[in-house]
């Protein structure tokens, strides 16, 4: 008997979940103590590098860098994934990938090396060029189409 | 009450069913204390531990359970609660005295187990006996002494109040974890830790063994799911908040009891 | 008299010049040392920043104590061969020592405490670090920094060095042939963390209750023989991670109370031999891993899980298993029967991360009782078909009395029968 009403309350929960599918997606905060990158099993802990995906079923994926959200992000279904962020190298928000700006150099040292940071506007993108010296502005197409599988 | 509470204890220690359960607890932990073949470290969640651990969570809820509430039952198919009641004793006395006696029978019982194998950690120098599982054990009894009560007095006759418990036992330590287990192919992380917590709270046996993991500091044997969850029991008002609930454990199923049986009661 | 008179002179202007010596800078000190020369510091505190750029050798005095006055790190080494700093104590600084560009580069003996960081290696090669200890500061290890680093170096050599309490004890990125032996990394994030890094040789490293021992990513070519790998047991810990790592040999080493022993994936061509895997939560995960991966001749001992994966195969052979319940009935040393690793509930935990929560919960030892039986008749996936039935290692078993054990235990015993016959009786 208990466990029938378990069962039910349970599917119930969980139709209600699939039953609310467009709802808009907010980044969580990342904690370092036990984040890890899906991809590479790395601690997020220098979050200004960090990536984010809020999937669609309610779970949360993290990444140390945003080469390893990208790893993830190509060969994962579109469907499954509700959100994708990353955060902005110059301050403490989370950016949609579709809309941050990128910048590149293979100088940029980032935890998995690939070179790759992202920020909030051009004019800060810009400015972390002008005073670092290295790096262009890159487009999130240009992101995607860059060669993510890691290589020795 | 004093008086009637010592008198349970005695017909509790001269039942063959307790004493039975005394020799199969002294072999049983003589046994895991002696089976230690090689020299291995014991700090932490290791599988001498787990079976230590699980060995309690199987055995000791199981003869409570099952003992307390044919022993309840009994009393009150026999007739013998029904002869009570024209002493000058409350039901809720009855109930108590009856809490009491189970309670002290298998405190008995433990402090034989861990004696046994105390003295033969002592011969053979490894198998330490951590406070926590001896706190453990003493929660266990007095949680599930209590819904034994509460099984003895639902039940129609002794059959009944066996089959009672045995269903509870076996939901508490199996059947809901296999369902969560099942849900969890269905459902989202996220969602399943959120039932997982839901189900410590609802599940006495999964809540002592939460308490286990909680109290030996070992909470990251959890799962880094369960971080913030563990963060915030392994605090001070955590510890309070265990405790606090802990009890409601013991009072609610007797409150039920008592309210059940003063039901029954006037039916009759 | 006029003897006296030059003594007097001489004593005072010996006097004035080890005064003003001594109040020289450090930067001073080393720019009036000639090339290969050597420097010994003072006896006293040093509270600024220092740029080498040539061959020099510097030693401490007796109570010599460097820190930095700012950021910058105590010692800047650039562009410089033969360079050799010698028993130094660093306290609650940025860092220590920066070496950018150089060759031949000695660290030896120096002594860091409450450090944000410890040495930093850029371009260089030719570096050996010894005899260093370094305590970081307290906190989460996010708010740290690494303890020895090494960036784009080649012909590195880390050895009998103590690193404790930062965030990557040793770190190793683009790295070319790195030697780190008899070193010791405790309650850090990463013990050894590599990262592209190729020809790596470890051995005789004591890794304990940091996050991960050995962190290999991405990287080729390594040997890791003889470590001792334990109580790595944080929310996600291992003893050893591979990622995404080819060609690697682990030999020998010991691991004992980790989270998991080894965590592996997308691994290339190794080889895991001749360790101990002792009291882990899970001896070996593969997730991804490749057919030419092989598990041979270890000892599985008290383990929980010995081997999971996601499905992926490697070869498993001659190991000991401590659970294994087969016969050896032809008395060759080789059990009978096959050794199946595999459980469901540990290929669950390797998918879904949430069921962790279960381990070797009463419904999983259940399940793996049942398990056990529908198990028996797999042939492919984890199996070991020749399962040894001894250990190649000996694991003595002390015996040792304790008293105060045997004692309470026998007055628990007497009192609970005393007052079991006091109850009983009327």
């Amino acid at each position: 008997m208990k466990k029938k009403i378990w069962l039910a309350g349970a599917m119930a929960t969980s139709l209600l979940l699939s039953a609310c599918g467009d709802k808009s997606f907010e980044a969580r905060d990342i904690n370092p103590a036990t984040d890890i990158c899906k991809i590479c099993n790395m601690s997020v802990a220098a979050e200004k590098y960090a990536a984010q995906v809020a999937l669609a079923n309610g779970d949360y994926e993290t990444f140390d860098d945003i080469g390893c959200l990208m790893e993830y992000y190509t060969k994962t279904d579109k469907k499954q994934i509700g959100e994708a962020f990353v955060k902005d190298f110059s301050g403490d928000t989370w950016v949609n990938v579709e809309t941050a700006i990128y910048v590149s150099d293979k100088e940029i040292s980032t935890p998995m090396s690939y070179g790759v940071i992202a920020f909030k506007t051009k004019e800060e993108a810009q400015q972390f060029i002008d005073s670092e010296g290295k790096g262009k502005v890159i487009t999130f197409d240009e992101v995607k189409a860059m060669d993510w599988s890691g290589h020795a | 009450m004093a008086l009637f509470i010592k008198l349970e204890w005695k017909q509790m220690l001269r039942s063959r069913w307790m004493q039975l359960v005394a020799v199969l607890f002294v072999v049983v932990f003589a046994a895991i204390s002696l089976i230690q073949q090689m020299a291995l470290p014991t700090d932490g969640f290791t599988r001498q531990t787990a079976s230590f651990l699980n060995l309690l969570l199987f055995l000791l809820p199981l003869f409570t359970l099952t003992i307390g509430s044919m022993s309840v039952a009994g009393d009150i198919e026999s007739g013998w609660y029904a002869l009570l009641k024209t002493y000058p004793m409350s039901i809720f006395g009855f109930l108590w005295s009856k809490y009491v006696a189970i309670v002290l029978s298998f405190l008995l019982i433990l402090l034989l187990a861990f004696g046994v194998v105390l003295t033969m950690s002592g011969i053979t120098g490894h198998m330490q006996l951590p406070v926590v599982f001896i706190f453990l054990s003493i929660f266990m009894v007095l949680i599930f002494s209590a819904l034994a009560v509460f099984c003895g007095v639902l039940a129609k006759n002794r059959l009944h109040a066996l089959s009672l418990s045995l269903v509870i036992w076996a939901v508490s330590l199996l059947l809901f974890s296999y369902i969560l287990m099942a849900l969890g192919t269905i459902v989202s992380g996220t969602m399943l830790k959120w039932l997982t917590i839901v189900m410590i709270h609802l599940n006495p046996a999964e809540w002592l063994r939460f308490g286990y993991f909680m109290f030996s500091g070992q909470t990251t044997v959890l799962g880094p799911a369960f971080y913030d969850f563990t963060e915030f029991y392994t605090s001070f008002f955590g510890y309070f908040l265990f405790i606090m609930l802990s009890a409601l454990w013991v009072i609610t199923p007797l409150g039920l009891a008592n309210w059940i049986l003063s039901k029954k009661g006037r039916d009759v | 008299m006029r003897r006296l008179h030059f003594w007097i002179a001489f004593f005072a202007t010996l006097f004035l010049f080890t005064l003003s010596a001594s109040a020289d800078t450090l930067q001073q000190q080393i720019d009036k040392t000639p090339v290969g020369g050597t420097l010994t510091l003072f006896s006293r505190e040093y509270m600024e920043t220092a740029v080498i750029k040539k061959p020099i050798t510097i030693i401490g005095g007796e109570e010599t104590l460097l820190m930095s006055d700012s950021d910058k790190p105590v010692f800047t080494i650039k562009n410089a061969e033969n360079v050799t700093l010698k028993g130094l104590h660093f306290l609650q600084s940025n860092a220590a020592v920066v070496v950018k560009n150089s060759s031949k580069i000695q660290l030896d003996k120096l002594e860091m405490i409450q450090m944000f960081s410890g040495v930093q290696v850029y371009d260089s090669k030719d570096v050996t670090i010894k005899g260093l200890t370094l305590k970081g500061i307290d906190g989460q290890f996010a708010s740290k920094g690494y303890g020895l680093a090494v960036f784009k170096s080649s012909n590195v050599t880390l050895d009998h060095n103590d690193v404790t309490s930062v965030q990557d004890a040793y770190y190793l990125e683009h790295t070319k042939d790195v030697t780190v032996t008899n070193n010791i990394a405790t309650d850090s994030r990463y013990g050894l963390h590599f990262m592209y890094a190729d020809g790596i040789k470890a051995e005789h490293n004591t890794l304990k209750r940091n996050v991960t021992g050995i962190m290999l990513m991405l990287a080729k070519n390594a040997s890791l023989r003889y470590n001792d790998i334990s109580l790595q047991w944080d929310w996600n810990s291992s003893g050893f991670t591979l990622y995404n790592a080819e060609n690697i040999v682990a030999e020998n080493n010991v691991f004992s109370g980790n989270r998991t022993g080894v965590l592996s994936q997308t691994l290339k061509n190794a080889q895991i031999q001749h360790n101990i895997f002792s009291s882990n939560q899970t001896a070996i995960e593969f997730t991804a891993a490749d057919k030419n991966n092989t598990v041979t001749n270890n000892d599985f001992v008290g383990n929980i899980l010995n081997i999971r994966s996601d499905g992926s195969d490697s070869r498993i052979d001659k190991n000991y298993y401590d659970d294994y319940d087969g016969n050896d009935i032809d008395d060759n040393g080789v059990g009978d029967t096959n050794y199946v690793a595999l459980q469901s509930f540990g290929q669950w935990m390797v998918r879904e991360p949430a069921y962790q929560y279960f381990i070797e919960s009463p419904a999983v030892i259940m399940l793996n009782q049942m398990d056990k039986q529908t198990n028996r008749v797999e042939t492919n996936q984890l199996v070991d078909s020749t399962p040894m039935m001894e250990p190649t290692n000996a694991f003595h078993k002390e015996y040792a009395f304790h008293l105060w054990s045997f004692l309470i235990g026998l007055i628990m015993l007497t009192g609970a029968i005393f007052l079991w016959r006091k109850g009983v009786k009327q």
